[in-house]
């Protein structure tokens, strides 16, 4: 039987895979990085039209590496459901929000699971303020990276501001 | 044997690549756009002898896979889309197979005009890449890194259109 070699899948096939069965933009990342040939399929698909088809899988919070400052960003009907077996704390960060919510990190491991590309947990990362307990709308929940720039919102805002504490 | 201008043919023989011949009946290579476009084209003509059709492009061990889906999918041809037999079968059918022949399959899927196949191939490809990592991808497709390593950084800085 002859070789077989997907990185040589005719580029249609892959664009027909790309744009009709992928269902979120992390499986997109992840295909899009695998070689050449199937990165360039997945940027001649249609990237505006593939955002639409992924509108209610997109995550809530997004982070870049290195330059946080335009880069964090939530979606309001974000939804992934979480399956990495070594990843961040999606079960505990689901409690912390009312339905869906996850963060996805790109970072130096090529990863999307390890935060900021050093040991810190997510867990340590991110907390809820308390001191307003009785008002928990109000309640910020804020993300500190490294140490050196803090995120916040308010429960029922969509975006993450930069915050000072 | 009697002439009738229409289904005037119930097979038509399938030639593999490698030279093997299928007799298939009409009905099961109808599920190929590519084969019922032949006998189409023949019945327009008015031939009534068998047709003979080669495809260049698939192994008989492949075609016999392609067939074997048709054919399964003829029998339910008639009955509506969502037959959850059917769709048990679907599954059942491609986990069987290694990544090669998923490859070969999916291309003859395409080439054959064979759309549910395909689609169902294209399905199964995508699901596998699910919940994976890139390293993962690559090991279960076995597809060698041909990044440098430059390159690999600047695609990692990347990212960002997802959001604007």
């Amino acid at each position: 039987m002859a070789v077989v070699d997907w990185s040589q899948l005719p580029l249609e096939l892959l664009m027909r895979i790309i744009e009709n069965h992928l269902k979120n933009v992390k499986e997109f990342i992840m295909l899009s990085r695998v070689c050449h040939s199937w990165r360039d399929a997945a940027y001649g698909c249609d990237i505006s039209k593939l955002r639409n088809t992924w509108s209610c899988q997109m995550p809530w919070l997004m982070l870049t590496d290195g330059s946080f400052g335009n880069n964090v960003y939530c979606h309001p009907r974000a939804y992934m459901p979480y399956s990495y077996n070594d990843g961040f704390y999606c079960d505990w960060f689901r409690d912390y929000d009312d339905d869906n919510g996850y963060v996805i990190m790109l970072d130096h491991d090529e990863t999307i699971n390890n935060v900021v590309g050093d040991t810190s947990h997510l867990k340590e990362l991110i907390y809820r303020d308390s001191e307003q307990k009785q008002d928990s709308k109000n309640d910020w929940l804020t993300l500190s990276i490294k140490k050196t720039c803090n995120y916040g919102r308010r429960v029922l805002d969509l975006r993450w501001n930069r915050r000072e504490v | 044997m009697a002439s009738s201008s229409s289904s005037s043919l119930s097979r038509v023989v399938v030639k593999s690549s490698d030279n093997n011949l299928f007799v298939v009946n009409k009905k099961v290579a109808s599920q190929s756009q590519l084969l019922k476009q032949c006998i189409d084209n023949m019945e327009e003509k008015g031939t009534n002898d068998v047709i003979l059709i080669p495809l260049s492009n698939v192994t008989s061990n492949i075609l016999t896979l392609v067939l074997e889906y048709c054919e399964k999918h003829a029998d339910f041809a008639d009955d509506d889309n969502n037959n959850q037999e059917l769709k048990q079968w679907d599954h059942e059918f491609l986990k069987k197979f290694d990544y090669a022949t998923l490859n070969s399959l999916t291309m003859a899927a395409d080439y054959m005009v064979t759309k549910s196949l395909l689609n169902l191939c294209c399905q199964f490809i995508a699901d596998s890449i699910k919940d994976l990592t890139v390293q993962q991808i690559r090991q279960i497709f076995d597809i060698k890194n041909d990044f440098t390593p430059q390159e690999e950084a600047d695609i990692k800085n990347e990212n960002a259109w997802a959001f604007r």
